[in-house]
């Protein structure tokens, strides 16, 4: 369990994220909304570690995470952005085994290989392996990008929780890898010990795959829980300031604006 | 495979290379005479000819103080693009190159008036102090301002101190009488000629040193590539790395460039050659930048022997010359893609 205590982000004196507590539990997809500026990219730069909070604390399985090593973290929390970029040519396998990085001194061992072989077969890139990372098209590149950082967290177990971390990741995929992309993730979250967090954008997605939803606004968390609970029209309306139409078909809620 | 074996055909030549390197200069020597000197050399004869003082005194330190300058120079390219992430950086463009120039004229023009002397160690000492203050202030100017991307900063400043560093040899060149000046254009295109073993004790030592301390850091460097914040997540202290790699490259230009002076290109094409040969592991990227780098400053120095023979080009005129045509045709003939 990841547990976020009374957390707080201020830049000078405005403050971005303001005292939220909030936690987080393996096979668990959770997914933060909130509209541009409420917060969410700040709280997932703090879980991730590239900000450091004014206040408060973050532990994982009662231990704090700043006792951990740079490496330790990079063993427990993989993060999986929207946009990646390889500043030079190399090999899709050799991308892949980047992921295994934190594991291993200087020659990767079978078992990461392993690790690295089933991470591409889960994104359909193992055809790939040889080819010149950057030859290939954009939505193939993350795809690439996508079996990485499975491969960072992919052997946690019962006293190695693991955390992925997932920044917008949908943004440059079409619909049909979207759904896939997220059919993916739920199966690996249910099936391995991970915990997932990620910020979307896209309501409709946040409300079919995760578990629990978490609304920001100013920086404050307004609300949390199942997403039935929270894709309300108040809800939606105090955080987006617009007026969602909500339907009921064959027992699934749809948003309509 | 050809291509399992390219390392193997790369050893190989660079050692006929290094070989034709010894054979041929100013006096010809034959085979035997080659053998005969090596094996004197090697047993500790001291009934010497003077084919073989040549060899021993002149050719044998110049050819292999040229793989090492090749190999410093190609591995400092290797690792200031991969810190920068960005395929057309030289290991000079931190200011190092242009630091050692300013040394040197100031030596070349000022040396009869300083006060203190190193005999043949003055100029080599000047430069490479050159290369030290110029890179130390790059980097110091560059880390003091929170302003932006730190990467980018280093960069611009870079280009800002070697413009100074620049007009401070353009200044003195003016001021400089005749000969001083042509020193100071002698010195910035670059010459093997001043070998001697001292040289190749100093600049091997360095080389191999921080080829072996940069193989330490070629997995962080791989996770570089895909930009700093990916490094992060990866557990890698970029501006730890950062720190390191600097102090690396800066040991390995202003060494080899306080001998030999300014030699452009092979820092900057090297690299590229072997990642289209071999990709951008930085594990094989550094070693086979280290061997590709000697082999190649090896070639341009026998031309620039040979060329105009007896009298001698220099080199850098001759790595530029022959680098940049085949740099172009390799860019237009592979599938390289940035």
């Amino acid at each position: 369990m990841l547990k976020v205590e009374n957390l707080t982000y201020k830049v000078k004196d405005k403050i971005l994220i303001d005292g939220i507590t909030m936690h987080f539990n393996v096979g668990e997809i959770a997914i933060v909304l909130g509209a541009n500026g409420a917060g969410k990219s700040t709280l997932l730069g703090l879980l991730s570690g590239q900000l450091k909070p004014n206040s408060g604390k973050l532990s994982l399985v009662d231990k704090l995470m700043k006792d951990f090593s740079q490496i330790e973290l990079a063993q427990k929390r993989a993060v999986l952005s929207q946009h990646n970029v390889l500043g030079f040519p190399m090999k899709v396998s050799e991308v892949v085994l980047m992921g295994r990085y934190p594991y291993f001194e200087s020659t990767a061992s079978k078992k990461d290989l392993g690790i690295c072989r089933e991470a591409m077969s889960l994104f359909g890139v193992e055809k790939f392996a040889d080819r010149n990372m950057l030859s290939l098209s954009g939505g193939e590149q993350q795809r690439v990008h996508f079996a990485r950082v499975i491969a960072q967290v992919m052997d946690a177990s019962e006293t190695q929780q693991k955390i992925l971390l997932l920044d917008e990741p949908l943004t440059f995929l079409d619909i049909k890898f979207q759904l896939e992309f997220m059919e993916i993730i739920q199966t690996f979250c249910k099936t391995k010990n991970v915990m997932v967090v990620g910020v979307l954008h896209d309501l409709n997605i946040a409300l079919k795959y995760a578990d629990r939803l978490f609304m920001l606004k100013n920086g404050q968390l307004i609300a949390q829980g199942k997403p039935a609970n929270i894709i309300t029209p108040k809800l939606i309306e105090m955080t987006f300031g617009i007026q969602p139409n909500i339907q009921e078909l064959n027992g699934k809620i749809q948003l309509y604006f | 495979m050809i291509r399992k074996n390219q390392f193997l055909i790369l050893l190989i030549f660079t050692v006929l290379i290094f070989l034709i390197s010894i054979r041929f200069g100013a006096v010809q020597m034959s085979t035997e005479q080659v053998l005969s000197g090596i094996t004197k050399w090697v047993t500790g004869d001291t009934n010497l000819t003077l084919y073989d003082r040549i060899l021993i005194d002149i050719r044998l330190p110049r050819a292999i103080l040229t793989l090492f300058v090749g190999a410093s120079l190609a591995v400092g390219g290797v690792l200031m693009q991969g810190l920068f992430i960005n395929p057309i950086i030289e290991p000079g463009l931190i200011g190092t190159s242009s630091g050692a120039a300013f040394g040197a004229s100031l030596y070349f023009v000022l040396g009869a008036s300083f006060s203190i002397h190193f005999g043949e160690w003055t100029l080599p000492i000047i430069a490479c102090l050159g290369a030290v203050l110029s890179t130390f202030l790059v980097f110091i100017l560059s880390e003091t301002n929170r302003k932006g991307n730190s990467t980018t900063h280093l960069l611009l400043t870079g280009i800002a101190i070697n413009s100074l560093f620049l007009s401070g040899i353009g200044f003195l060149s003016y001021l400089a009488r005749d000969p001083q000046a042509r020193s100071i254009t002698f010195w910035s295109l670059g010459s093997l000629s001043g070998a001697n073993w001292h040289a190749v004790i100093l600049v091997g030592f360095s080389t191999l040193l921080c080829i072996l301390f940069a193989l330490r850091y070629a997995k962080q460097l791989n996770a570089l590539m895909l930009g700093t914040t990916e490094a992060f997540h990866l557990g890698v202290n970029v501006k730890n790395l950062k720190i390191k790699i600097f102090l690396i490259n800066v040991v390995l230009v202003s060494v080899a460039t306080a001998f030999v002076g300014i030699i452009g290109f092979v820092g900057l094409i090297v690299p590229h050659f072997v990642r289209i040969l071999k990709g951008s592991d930085h594990r094989t990227l550094l070693i086979g930048s280290a061997v590709l780098g000697g082999f190649l400053l090896s070639v341009a120095d026998v031309l620039a022997r040979l060329l105009l023979a007896p009298a001698e080009l220099p080199i850098g005129i001759v790595t530029t010359v022959v680098g940049a045509p085949v740099f172009v045709y390799l860019l237009r003939k592979n599938q390289y893609n940035f």
